[in-house]
């Protein structure tokens, strides 16, 4: 059990700024993403075994966190009529970079599906096998949708960039 | 190499997930052909803006944002998850023993009704020779040491051939005081027949 305790706060100490962040992308009302953290390493104790005989445990604690807002997010709209937050916040500032404009709006017109799997390695650094793990699905499913995404982007840019006639 | 192969280890050295092995292969190719390359710089340009575009969205978390360690909340989770095996066990046992006391239970009550339908049909205890009056009260019959059957008086505990003075009272005995019970066993149906 200590060992445990110890190894949860370790993983905690190494990830808590990482799935903070992730969830509050996901669940970005004031204080949620807190307790949604704590609630993913109250399940990481509760389902300890299955931690350890994971892959990789960063991507065991991404999949409790996404999966435990999956569920409050549900709960809400079952329990409440007030609209939920915009899971992908708007960029406030404007950059100076064409391509970033370019980017941002592809990023945008992207499927959450697509999105999130681009997200998770983009932001978060994690593997294709950290991502399967995480979302639950074949390494194969997430690869080729990172891929697609990837694709569209460099067409978005590549497409925008010879419209423009410009040489970024 | 096929084109398709090509586009796939070009988005896996875009997005930094292609093998050592890969890449030294995808090198070796890029160096003899300049369209890959210039196809694979637009990837790499587009995932670097990708990636400045997702850490320029307002969702900042700095160390002071991170709350402590639920220790205790965590700690009462540990605990809790070793609780359930435990738990778990004795739940079977007492589900175990449930079934048993139910099964029992549901034996006895059948018993019973075998035993009232049977007092319900000619009397088998006014047929006993030398058995109680009626007037006597409850009577129990039950076999003795060598299996024949025995009757008891009141005052000892009513069982399933337990039978009140007012039922005795209704029951038609003594119609044919030739007929004798024959009850080897109480886990049989006493037989009636004639005596022998």
């Amino acid at each position: 059990m200590t060992d445990a305790m110890t190894e949860l706060e370790s993983l905690y100490r190494l990830h808590a700024s990482a799935l903070l962040r992730y969830l509050r992308r996901i669940e970005p009302r004031p204080g949620e993403a807190e307790d949604l953290l704590h609630e993913t390493f109250v399940q990481a104790a509760v389902h300890w075994p299955r931690v350890c005989e994971a892959d990789s445990k960063r991507a065991w604690l991404f999949g409790a966190a996404r999966n435990i807002a999956g569920g409050a997010r549900r709960r809400l709209r079952r329990w409440t009529s007030a609209p939920l937050p915009n899971v992908v916040p708007e960029r406030a500032a404007q950059p100076a970079d064409p391509r970033g404009d370019i980017v941002r709006s592809e990023l945008r017109a992207l499927s959450a599906k697509h999105r999130e799997a681009l997200e998770m390695r983009l932001r978060d650094d994690l593997s294709y096998a950290e991502i399967a793990e995480a979302l639950g699905l074949p390494l194969g499913t997430v690869r080729s949708r990172i891929h697609y995404a990837v694709a569209r982007l460099g067409q978005a840019v590549r497409a925008a960039l010879s419209a423009s006639g410009s040489d970024v | 190499m096929n084109p398709e192969t090509l586009r796939r280890l070009l988005l896996d050295r875009a997005v930094g997930q292609l093998s050592d092995d890969a890449g030294a292969l995808l090198d070796a190719y890029l160096a003899r052909d300049p369209a890959a390359r210039a196809e694979l710089a637009d990837l790499i340009a587009a995932v670097d803006a990708a990636r400045r575009a997702v850490a320029e969205e307002p969702v900042r978390v700095t160390a002071a944002d991170v709350p402590p360690f639920p220790r205790r909340a965590v700690q009462a989770a540990v605990v809790r998850s070793a609780r359930p095996r435990a738990a778990g066990t004795a739940g079977r046992w007492l589900a175990l023993a449930a079934g048993v006391a139910l099964a029992f239970l549901a034996g006895h009550y059948y018993a019973d009704r075998r035993g009232d339908s049977a007092r319900r049909s000619p009397d088998p205890l006014g047929l006993v020779q030398g058995g109680p009056s009626r007037a006597d009260g409850p009577v129990i019959v039950e076999p003795d040491d060598a299996g024949a059957p025995r009757s008891r008086s009141p005052g000892l505990p009513a069982g399933i051939w337990h039978l009140d003075p007012s039922r005795l009272a209704a029951a038609p005995l003594g119609r044919s005081p030739q007929v004798e019970v024959r009850w080897s066993s109480p886990l049989r149906r006493p037989q009636i027949g004639e005596v022998s």
